[in-house]
């Protein structure tokens, strides 16, 4: 299997300022999809550790939580704004790609087993901090995301001044929500109805994630930030309440201390960089599509949850239990299918999640993990076999409570 | 015509004041003045600002049968003159057992050290005994002390030398009566000392030499009728006299009372809903309001005394408490963070790699071995419910209205420490010895106590006065300061911060702020951060620590902290890097 070619490096331009309502629209739509894109990635990287409560994958999952964050923050801002956001087949990434709308020389995100060359040469340049708190801002291509948000942050300043905050805050579609996030990670997913609510959702993706804007450690006292209510590295060496500041909150230095060996690097599955279906057959091939069906359906129930006046919840109902148990279930069981029967499952090459769009009605999902569950490969040994009826298992029973309370709660609702 | 005492274990806790105020009624609530009017944080102590003391009142109930909701007996009223009570406090820390983690808890080892051990005349160590004998009120609005000077009965009295360091010990409370035929007990000061000239504390639980007046005893009464016959109170209650609890208005996530229901439905068939047969009854259904969400609003505030991340911990109880299943995924979320009761020692879920919840210490997280259990667990019977509602299967019409008299038993408890017992604030595992208690919540009392008190225990006979807080650590400040924070490889978990938090927010003129309770803001490598340098300090300050009260409102708490006496040091400006 060839991986495709990567897209044509885009032009570098000068910066036009964002000037109407379609246009911020537009911007925050590229910045859903840029922060979706990070997604994958990362937790491929997270999967890809076998003792997941190993400290890296602790650092790892704090900012795939955060990055949810993010993308339903951004999904705020454009419902305030009167436009439903998209997560349909045309805003959702492929792999290997460039980030989108990022300035000549990448970063080229894949999807990868986590090593520390892909914390540094992937993860940190895609959370690259602005070169200084004056850094210009910066539409498509930007330099770095937190420059981008800047312009857009600019382009709500402009569309106020031009159209006045009733006409810019005026339409909100109503599907703006504040309920989807409560990971252990920092930061609140703010509801936005003004300027000041735009600016400080902006803040906060900016802050925590995509380059802070600081890069060294701050003085301590001089810039606390929540109180002791993080956890984190205390001077003694030991781990617990700190005085968190941006800059050690951020996904910048959390990918930083893996990339310099701060945090050790536990064993991985040797999976296959950006794994694809294309070149599979057979029970691995079902395998990998039905992960795909999935991260899909995941996808639009999250896209029903903040674009659409639904009920059930499809954000509680579906997004959120396929994503805690059925992607982590089959991911990891891909990453234990050798490519080559005959291989070393702890040599691999091995398969992995592709996260590609592959949409398929609920119940024909249910009733193909179903079916696979019942038929454990023979050839692979019983503890594949095992790990084939536990994964397989308990992806079935999410999959299967997503399907089924819903009518249940339809009934109840009738 | 049936009479029980309630609570059935009363809770009263020291204070340097002679002082008191009462016990709180409910779980969760500020103290009660003993006048009725609302306390304010200004209750807490005395004009001269020393530390009240919070005193426990009993009430004789009568049950005309096992149906009836009970009420309190007045004298005058129903044919009963007037009410005799009989209180008995001892102390017996200095003559057990030292407190070895949870080694004991199924019968000490032949190897296990006694506290003292140099002196080994039974007749000196009964002597060590604190023990002044029983005081009984014949009539209402009387009083008498547990003291070296009050002794109308001329008993035997053990007391340890006068003159220990830094506080000699000359009484154990005392006991009143008012008007209702209602009895008062108050406990000791926090006086603890040592017969060395030079006192040194130099283990949480075990120090040689070292008294305090912390106590326990039974609580009895007698009614004697208008027709002059005498009636014995046949349930009759038991008192603990304990360290303070500086955050009344919150809850610790087990509580001694949920500890206590955990032993009894278990081994006492109290609740064959819920299990019996050695089955968990899939088919019951527990209450949201009354079995699910206090647990999760005790996680929800711990944030108020510990430094936690606040995010993880403000949750969504509309969704929660919500029944519908397409919530479950959400449910069954929270049910995976939740360290499961037989894995006492796992930190982290092997499934998802997540923290399990409670971020607390256990029992054992001293000692490797067999007995290692070094974070805390919900009971068995709080998981099985959290079970239950993860699935769907709960109710949300919200639990009875207990009869006054159980809603006692429970609020005393529900105040309380139900773990870790390492050893703890009030009880330690003792409590889950099913033989301690003659029904659920009532401790066995043992009849015919003569003096000298015993140097052991039989259980099948039931306990003297002295046999619950002997566990304990002595003095209990060593083991109330230690009990801040725990390291456990590179990470931290905490004790019991309801009891005694370990970081509070003060209100200050720009805003509201996090700070260590105890000792230096903002260094975390100060010797005296959350806890002092040397425990000792703890013996001389302890009544100069603040509260922590709720200053908002139920839907919208500011807890913070209040009327703290000690100094509190913060780095100087020049010390800032």
């Amino acid at each position: 299997m060839t991986p495709s070619p990567p897209p044509l490096l885009p032009l570098t331009l000068a910066h036009q300022p964002i000037g109407s309502i379609e246009e911020l629209a537009a911007h925050l739509q590229t910045a859903l999809t840029i922060e979706l894109s990070t997604i994958p990635p990362y937790l491929c990287a997270l999967y890809s550790i076998t003792d997941p409560a190993s400290e890296a994958s602790r650092l790892i999952r704090g900012v795939v939580i955060e990055e949810m964050l993010h993308m339903m923050q951004v999904a705020n801002l454009m419902n305030a704004i009167g436009v439903v956001p998209s997560l349909d087949r045309e805003h959702v990434p492929t792999y290997p790609s460039y980030l989108l709308g990022h300035a000549a020389g990448g970063p080229f995100v894949q999807l990868q087993p986590l090593s520390p060359v892909l914390a540094r040469t992937v993860f940190m340049r895609i959370e690259q901090p602005e070169p200084s708190p004056d850094a210009p801002a910066e539409g498509e291509p930007y330099d770095t995301i937190g420059q981008f948000y800047k312009a857009i942050e600019l382009g709500f300043d402009a569309c106020v001044k031009k159209y006045g905050a009733k006409r810019v805050f005026g339409r909100d579609t109503g599907f703006q929500r504040d309920d989807t996030y409560f990971g252990a990670g920092g930061g609140r997913l703010l509801l936005v109805h003004d300027l000041d609510g735009a600016k400080a959702a902006i803040e906060e993706i900016v802050q925590q994630g995509e380059g802070a804007q600081i890069q060294a450690p701050p003085v301590p006292y001089e810039e606390p930030y929540g109180g002791y209510d993080h956890y984190g590295d205390r001077p003694d060496g030991t781990y617990g309440p700190i005085i968190g500041t941006p800059w050690e909150l951020s996904h910048y230095r959390r990918f930083q201390r893996i990339a310099d060996g701060e945090v050790g690097l536990p064993p991985v599955y040797p999976m296959q960089a950006n794994p694809s279906g294309a070149g599979l057959d057979g029970d691995t091939r079902r395998l990998s599509d039905l992960f795909d069906n999935c991260y899909t359906l995941v996808l639009t129930a999250i896209g029903e949850a903040v674009g659409k006046p639904a009920q059930p919840n499809p954000f509680f109902q579906t997004a959120f239990p396929v994503m805690q148990a059925a992607l982590p279930a089959l991911a990891t069981l891909l990453m234990r299918t050798p490519l080559n029967p005959a291989a070393d499952p702890g040599l691999g090459p091995n398969a992995g999640p592709a996260f590609a769009y592959r949409p398929r009605p609920i119940e024909e999902i249910v009733a193909e993990a179903a079916d696979l569950l019942a038929r454990p490969p023979g050839g692979l040994g019983g503890d594949y076999r095992q790990a084939w009826r536990r994964n397989l298992g308990a992806a079935h029973r999410a999959l299967a409570g997503a399907a089924t309370g819903g009518l249940t709660l339809n009934a109840a609702h009738g | 015509m049936s009479y029980r005492i309630h609570p059935a274990i009363g809770v009263v806790r020291v204070g340097d004041s002679p002082e008191f105020y009462l016990a709180p009624e409910r779980p969760g609530t500020l103290p009660v003045l003993p006048d009725g009017g609302v306390f304010t944080p200004a209750d807490f102590r005395d004009a001269e600002g020393r530390l009240r003391r919070q005193g426990e009142r009993f009430e004789v109930y009568s049950y005309r049968d096992d149906t009836d909701p009970g009420r309190p007996v007045r004298p005058g009223e129903n044919g009963v003159e007037r009410i005799e009570w009989t209180v008995h406090l001892a102390n017996k820390k200095a003559i057990w057992y030292e407190f070895v983690v949870n080694a004991g808890e199924s019968g000490y080892a032949p190897d296990h050290p006694l506290r003292n051990a140099d002196v080994t005349d039974p007749a000196l160590r009964q002597k060590m005994i604190i023990d002044p004998g029983p005081r009984t009120l014949k009539d209402a609005g009387e009083s008498v002390a547990f003291s070296r000077t009050d002794n109308p009965g001329r008993y035997p009295m053990t007391f340890p030398p006068p003159d220990l360091r830094p506080s000699s010990i000359d009484s154990l409370g005392e006991m009143r009566t008012d008007r209702e035929g209602r009895l008062i007990v108050l406990g000791g000061f926090g006086a603890s000392g040592s017969g060395d000239a030079v006192p040194v504390v130099d283990d949480y639980a075990n120090n040689d030499t070292w008294w305090d007046d912390t106590s326990d005893g039974p609580v009895t009464a007698r009614l004697i009728m208008s027709d002059g016959r005498a009636v014995d109170v046949g349930a009759s209650a038991w008192v603990m006299a304990v360290p303070p609890r500086y955050a009344p208005e919150l809850s610790n996530l087990v509580t001694l009372y949920d500890t206590i229901t955990d032993m009894a439905v278990r081994n006492l068939r109290t609740r064959p809903d819920v299990f019996h047969d050695g089955l968990w009854q899939r088919d019951f259904t527990p209450d949201w309001e009354g079995d699910i969400k206090p647990i999760l609003e005790r996680a929800h505030h711990y944030g108020w005394v510990v430094a936690i991340p606040t995010h993880p911990h403000d949750l969504d109880f509309e969704k929660l408490g919500d029944p519908a299943p397409a919530y479950n995924g959400m449910r069954r979320f929270y049910l995976d963070l939740i360290r499961p009761p037989d894995t006492p020692d796992l930190f982290a879920s092997p499934d998802n790699g997540l923290p399990l919840m409670p971020f607390l210490a256990g029992d054992n997280c001293f000692q490797p071995g067999p007995l290692a259990s070094r974070y805390l667990t919900l009971t068995r019977t709080q998981f099985f419910f959290l079970r239950q509602w993860a699935d769907g299967n709960f109710t949300t019409k919200g639990p009875p209205e207990p009869p006054p008299g159980v809603r006692r038993d429970r609020a005393a408890l529900d105040n309380c420490v139900g773990g870790a017992f390492s050893p703890g604030i009030e009880m330690t595992w003792i409590c889950r010895n099913p033989k301690l208690y003659a029904e659920p919540y009532r401790i066995r009392r043992k009849a015919g106590v003569r003096p000298p008190l015993s140097l052991g225990q039989d259980l099948d006979l039931g306990l003297e006065p002295g046999d619950l807080s002997k566990y304990m650590a002595v003095p209990w400040q060593a083991d109330f300061n230690e009990c801040s924070q725990q390291q456990i490889g590179d990470r931290f978990v905490w004790w019991w911060p309801v009891q005694r938090p370990d970081f509070v927010f003060v209100q200050e003129a720009d805003g509201v702020r996090q700070v260590p309770w105890v000792g230096t803001d903002g260094d975390q490598n100060a010797d005296d951060y959350v806890r002092f340098a040397d425990d000792l300090d703890m013996v001389a300050h302890w009544s100069g620590l603040g509260f922590v009260v709720n200053k908002g409102t139920g839907e919208d708490p500011l807890f913070l902290e209040v009327e703290r006496t000690l100094l509190r040091d913060a780095p100087s400006p020049d010390s800032r890097p």
